[in-house]
């Protein structure tokens, strides 16, 4: 099936300059805005992070002012979620999936320049909050009404922070539709849906979540909005809890869509540094898709405490995610079993995240079982487990993906040394600063907590907790070092320095404005460029053959009769 | 509805299942790590495909997530079934930034600032009996959590949450709302208090007493 147009899409030539990339059509450089800015937003989050770690090392400290901890842990959560990690998703797939079905541009490249200043704007008017007389959104993530409405919440920083969700969270959403959108009209020859690399799968599976969940935070910012023009609304227990439900109905799936392409990237380093396919290629795809179907009927999990959900329901669907989950796992370990692997960065992190996220998945399936989560909610043993899940799982296969893809964008291969050092100080600093969050949740920790008293037996879970940050302080100096050397010293890469399968390796590093200079081959599988290397060792094994195999039939000929036809 | 005794049933069978597939996981990978490095110098696999394995560990996965869940939904209906007639009820209500406790059919409330520790509220509770507490708030969405109980449950405004509690022995355990509800959200905790039945009953007629004496 040939998607790609006849004529392919004439683009004017490229703007020099800082116009060049403000006003971009070309979808590799609106990637690497929506990544670098999403970068400088997880940078800066995670710096609140460490300020609230800070200051609960100790019990009874007061660096930050009740007021402001509020602010920044609501800041935190929300913009590593709206700002830093779903773009972080997107962006990847804004670049990669063109390259990865060998097309030449992403469908509607200015209305997705549009999105970007979408986010961008949003991104500053939530942040911006910092600058209003009562600071920033204080609520929490979820901004459960009525606590969120003018009446408790009187500032204009959670006005801001509604409006810049909304633009952030439309934007978002129209970027999800249009890589959609790219994957079903603009691949290449020979690339049917199967023969996908198991990346833009991913990304198939995230838009699909995007598309269908986004609408609801657009949906619950607007019910905010009401609740802050007329908090008599919060009057009506209906009002309240249907904004938990239309909060959640995006709120859990946004959660795949910030682990889906990480696993795709995963998939992909996976097979690059096993020097083979994919395992399990065709139960890959279905656990992905069922995934993300399933996914929009868990929501309910979130609110077993309400005693307003049907708690049986909600509790058996969401364990019944064990089953794709595991599926990805195999996946993955099928793999890697019976490779040849190659420990570059990229595959370490990507191993890494297998036991990592492993205690995020099983800690939830404990939190998908009412009795369980009657004790943990809202407690630090939740916020350990997600935190197992986006940070110990996503943020590791973002950064799989990251040391992965970094030579295809910038022309230049990332420091392996300084990448290793990355990389084991993250896995020490990650489970030193989680582990004991799961006991002082069990001890009696509610999250959203500025302090607790010395006499509450949680000062030893916490000040590890906060040793910890550290390290992962210290992990992300040494990326920013190895980003900014690299950048400018780093070793040249080449079209292909892993020897990978992928379209997107066909091409120079940086690709040029139209992705792809030479003709492609026929796609024939999901690893195209193995496909051809496989090709070509077998015509040479042929032609070796060939040759042997006429010697030996003139010999035939000469002694016998006609050989048989 | 003993929480507490339902809550150790389910973590005792899903912990250990937990760390025994995460040993299994780490074994598996420490294997693949050091027998597939590349310096033994050996050829990739060309198997991309396992066309009876494949389908035999969807069967597995399917069976576990089938026994999990039947196992979960079995325990959590056990609780609700456990839902009596209690003699005694609690209507308790939390509000920025403190509890209530209103003993329904008496005079008596019991409610604290929160603002230090010796204004918690205290929740007086009889042994042995089930105690059926009646849950809302006044302003914000609260969490009523005793950690004790293994039990949390939100507070809404306009709504009243039902549940029935109950202490199997003498003791005075913590609570604190779960939920974020404002700045001083970290300071809303209060008392649970269980006592012999006698002792609950003559600390109801003293309060009871000094509720007339005031009015
Ligand atoms: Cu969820
Ligand atoms: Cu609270």
């Amino acid at each position: 099936m040939t998607t790609v147009p006849a004529s392919v899409p004439t683009v004017p030539v490229p703007r020099r300059g800082v116009a060049g990339w403000l006003l971009t059509t070309d979808h590799k450089r609106i990637a690497l805005l929506i990544l670098g800015t999403a970068l400088v937003f997880f940078f800066v989050f995670g710096a609140m992070a460490l300020t609230m770690r800070s200051q609960l090392a100790l019990p009874g400290m007061s660096i930050l002012s009740p007021h402001l901890y509020s602010e920044f842990f609501t800041m935190h959560g929300s913009g590593m979620i709206f700002l830093a990690i779903t773009p972080f998703a997107l962006g990847l797939g804004v670049y990669l999936v063109p390259l990865q079905i060998g097309s030449p541009t992403i469908a509607a490249p200015r209305l997705l320049l549009f999105c970007y200043y979408l986010y961008l704007f949003g991104a500053l008017g939530m942040v911006g909050g910092f600058l209003t007389s009562h600071g920033a959104a204080d609520d929490g993530w979820f901004a459960y009404v009525p606590l969120s409405g003018s009446e408790y919440s009187p500032g204009k920083g959670m006005d801001l922070w509604i409006a810049g969700t909304f633009l952030a969270g439309l934007g978002q959403l129209i970027i999800g539709g249009a890589i959609l959108w790219t994957v079903m009209r603009l691949r290449t020859k020979g690339m049917s849906l199967m023969r996908m690399p198991l990346f833009t799968w991913s990304m198939v599976g995230t838009t699909l979540m995007v598309i269908a969940s986004f609408p609801a935070l657009l949906a619950a910012m607007s019910m905010l909005t009401v609740a802050r023009f007329h908090p008599g609304v919060t009057a009506s227990n209906t009002f309240n809890i249907a904004y938990q439900d239309v909060f959640w109905f995006y709120g859990h799936p946004v959660v795949y869509v910030m682990f889906f392409p990480f696993v795709g990237a995963i998939l992909d380093v996976a097979a690059t540094f096993s020097g083979r396919r994919n395992s399990g290629y065709k139960w890959t795809v279905i656990a992905l898709l069922a995934f993300s179907t399933g996914s929009m009927a868990v929501w309910g999990h979130h609110m077993f405490t309400t005693g307003q959900i049907p708690n049986d329901y909600f509790s058996v669907v969401s364990i019944f995610l064990i089953v794709p989950a595991g599926l990805e796992y195999f996946s993955i370990i099928s793999t890697l079993v019976g490779g040849r692997l190659v420990y570059r960065t990229a595959l370490l992190f990507a191993i890494a995240f297998l036991p990592q996220f492993f205690i995020g998945g099983a800690t939830g399936v404990m939190l998908a079982s009412p009795t369980l989560d009657y004790m943990l909610h809202d407690t630090y043993f939740v916020v350990a487990h997600f935190h197992y899940t986006l940070f110990g799982g996503s943020v590791f296969g973002f950064f799989a993906g990251f040391y992965y893809w970094f030579p295809k964008a910038t022309g230049r291969l990332l420091d392996e040394r300084l990448g290793k050092t990355h990389f084991w100080l993250m896995v020490i600093g990650t489970n030193v600063t989680f582990i004991p969050m799961f006991l002082s949740g069990f001890f009696g920790m509610p999250r959203r907590v500025e302090t607790y008293p010395p006499t509450a037996g949680l000062t030893t879970t916490n000040l590890i907790s906060s040793i910890g940050a550290g390290i992962l302080g210290i992990s992300m100096v040494v990326l920013a070092i190895n980003i900014v050397k690299s950048l400018h010293h780093g070793e040249r890469a080449g079209a292909n320095p892993w020897g990978a399968f992928t379209l997107e390796w066909a091409t120079s590093s940086p690709p040029p404005p139209l992705n792809f200079s030479e003709p492609l081959p026929y796609v024939t599988s999901p690893a195209p460029l193995l496909d051809l290397r496989e090709r070509a060792e077998l015509d040479a094994v042929e032609a070796a053959e060939g040759h042997a195999h006429e010697t030996l039939l003139a010999h035939a000929a000469a002694s016998e009769e006609e050989p048989e036809r | 509805m003993n929480f507490r005794h339902d809550f150790n049933e389910v973590f005792g069978v899903e912990a250990p299942i937990a760390i025994a597939v995460m040993v299994i996981i780490c074994a598996i990978v420490a294997f693949t790590v050091i027998r597939y490095r590349a310096g033994r110098g050996h050829e990739p696999s060309k198997v991309a495909k396992h066309p009876v394995a494949e389908p035999l560990y969807v069967v597995a996965l399917v069976i576990i997530a089938l026994g999990l869940s039947i196992f979960v939904a079995h325990v959590n209906g056990q609780e609700r079934r456990g839902l009596g007639k209690p003699q005694l009820s609690v209507r308790v209500v939390g509000f920025q930034w403190c509890w209530s406790f209103h003993y329904e059919h008496t005079p008596v409330t019991v409610t604290g600032t929160c603002l230090t520790k010796s204004q918690d509220p205290t929740l007086m509770l009889p042994v042995g009996e089930d105690v059926r507490i009646d849950l809302t708030s006044n302003d914000v969405v609260h969490e009523f959590w005793v950690p004790y109980f293994r039990f949390k449950m939100e507070a809404f405004p306009h709504h009243v949450n039902s549940f029935d509690v109950r202490a199997t022995h003498p003791g005075d355990w913590v609570g604190r709302c779960a939920v974020y509800c404002g700045i001083f959200h970290y300071r809303m905790d209060f008392r649970v208090k269980a006592v012999s039945a006698s002792a609950f009953d003559s600390w109801l007629r003293s309060q009871r007493a000094s509720v007339h004496s005031a009015a």
